[in-house]
């Protein structure tokens, strides 16, 4: 019981250990990879200047802004489109069409609108954003089972009631499938974002700290953009886990 | 009298699929109060029949009336029980029994009716926590809370074991008798039909073929001579053996009559 819950973490340990030792005794230079020891310094001091706190609040106030842009433009249209049969055959071939340009290439047009603004970033992130939830709150809609809809009508259940009881409920699954893949995207977009234009920010503290060869804040920043993704996905999870209880899946 | 009136008529009811001609004509009169059973071979347009009178599917020519008022659109009087229960998985079973119903304050009644089915400790269970046969019953629960006039059951015992089977049949008809609802259940199992039923009908190539009367006292005995007697009426008529029984005495001497 106990080794199996210690043997997951004997590996990273051991890593950690190894690159603490290389780096101290010269076999690895801190010109290449500074150590843990280093790094977790360069942390405690950013921390008390304010700039890691003031930093890491841009950074995710731009993925949680750009994100409920995007995808609440996305779940609005996913909606619509799912709903309304004239809706969809308006937007929907003009929405994949865009689908296909990568979000990303449009990283120098997009400087060349809006600067190194934060619109930029609000835009790039809610572009990235915008279609996984539309897609899979589109797709959750069309797939709802019609025969449950049937029965909703014996039950004489329409409109608004129709859809919080029957519909949405039918669609979540997909809907916040979405979502995760979603907060994914919105954490890449902000690294190429905000390392290639930006004022603020992990990723300009990261190209801030190149210039000045402080490799122990570059590698801080990268393992901060993991954190932030990791911490994001984690919350999607417990979103799931709070609202697909019914689902077997989520039953144990 | 309104009560004399016949809750549903049915004449010359025509049903296609994509030129596949399913319910070719049928003529049924139900009444207030009775408790028909509907049998026949699978694929023979059972389902389609209940769902025409549920409203569910508009039939290609003939008239349907209910309550002396043709029908258009969805049959208010009647629930529907479909044969793959429908529960929404989403929902706990207190709250699929609550579906559809006008405000929170019917607590009492959603308990009581819960009761009756037998399921009042599950309440807070999701469907996927339960039984097939609890599902079940949790949609019987769900259409009997609505209090319709006419209870459209179909298959609803389909996937049950015997035993199970009896326990519900006794259900169905406690409720049916107290309730004093008109009820037509699709099944296809004729002692189902004729422990049930006070009018059971077969169904053979679109058609009604059938109709034999049950005149037997409630609970039914299976082992009562004339229960066995409708129930291999019913099953030779199925069968092939082609007998004119349009009553309850079985014509055994009667000649292989012609369909047509
Ligand atoms: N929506 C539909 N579209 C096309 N064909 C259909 C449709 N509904 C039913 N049918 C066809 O009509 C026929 C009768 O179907 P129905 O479901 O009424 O049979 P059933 O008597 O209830 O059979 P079972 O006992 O297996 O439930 C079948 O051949 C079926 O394929
Ligand atoms: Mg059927």
């Amino acid at each position: 019981m106990k080794t199996k819950k210690i043997l997951p973490w004997i590996i990273p340990i051991v890593l950690l250990i190894t690159w603490q030792v290389s780096s101290s005794i010269g076999i690895l230079s801190n010109r290449v990879l500074p150590n843990p020891v280093d790094i977790f310094t360069a942390a405690v001091d950013l921390l008390k200047s304010g700039q890691l706190v003031s930093d890491v609040w841009t950074s995710t106030k731009r993925a949680f802004v750009g994100f409920l842009i995007g995808g609440g433009i996305g779940f609005a249209l996913g909606l619509v489109n799912g709903i309304s049969k004239i809706s969809e055959s308006l937007l929907d071939s003009s929405i994949q069409m865009i689908r296909n340009i990568p979000h990303l290439a449009l990283l120098p047009i997009v400087i060349l609108w809006f600067g190194i603004g934060e619109e930029a970033k609000l835009f790039l992130v809610a572009l990235g954003t915008f279609f996984p939830i539309y897609l899979n709150t589109y797709h959750g809609i069309r797939s709802v089972d019609p025969s449950l809809i049937e029965m909703a009508y014996v039950y004489e259940l329409k409109g608004f009631s129709l859809f919080w009881h029957v519909i949405f409920p039918a669609a979540l699954p997909s809907i916040l499938v979405g979502v995760r893949f979603a907060l994914g995207i919105t954490w890449v977009t902000l690294i190429v974002a905000e390392t290639i234009a930006a004022d603020s920010g992990i990723g300009y503290l990261a190209m801030n700290a190149r210039e000045f060869m402080q490799l122990d804040v570059v590698i801080l920043s990268i393992l901060l953009y993991a954190l932030l993704g990791k911490l994001s996905d984690v919350m999607a999870k417990l979103a799931e886990k709070q609202f697909l209880k019914w689902h077997p899946s989520h039953q144990m | 009298m309104a009560t004399k009136q016949p809750i549903l008529e049915l004449s010359t009811i025509r049903k296609e699929f994509d030129g596949n001609e399913v319910l070719k004509s049928i003529d049924l009169q139900v009444n207030r109060g009775e408790f028909i059973a509907v049998v026949g071979k699978s694929g023979c347009g059972k389902s389609t029949l209940l769902r025409i009178m549920a409203g569910l599917e508009a039939p290609n020519s003939g008239t349907l009336v209910v309550n002396g008022k043709e029908l258009k659109g969805r049959n208010d009087l009647a629930k529907i029980m479909f044969q793959d229960g429908r529960l929404l998985p989403w929902k706990k079973v207190y709250d699929n029994v609550a579906l559809g119903l006008k405000k929170e304050a019917q607590k009492e009644q959603i308990d009581k009716v819960l009761t009756q089915v037998g399921l009042a400790d599950r309440a807070s269970s999701w469907p996927s926590e339960l039984s097939g046969g609890q599902k079940q019953r949790v949609a019987l629960a769900r259409a009997l809370i609505h209090e319709p006039e006419l209870l459209l059951l179909d298959e609803p015992l389909g996937a049950l074991d015997a035993l199970t089977r009896l326990e519900m049949h006794e259900l169905i008809e406690e409720l049916w008798s107290e309730k004093q609802l008109t009820a037509i259940l699709v099944t296809h199992d004729v002692e189902e039909a004729v422990a049930l039923a006070n009018r059971v009908i077969l169904i053979e190539e679109g058609k009604i073929v059938l109709e034999v009367p049950v005149r037997l006292p409630y609970p039914r005995h299976r082992d009562h001579p004339l229960f066995t007697k409708l129930v291999s009426q019913i099953l030779n008529k199925i069968m092939g053996h082609k007998r004119r029984g349009i009553s309850t005495e079985v014509a055994s001497a009667s000649l292989p009559a012609m369909e047509s």
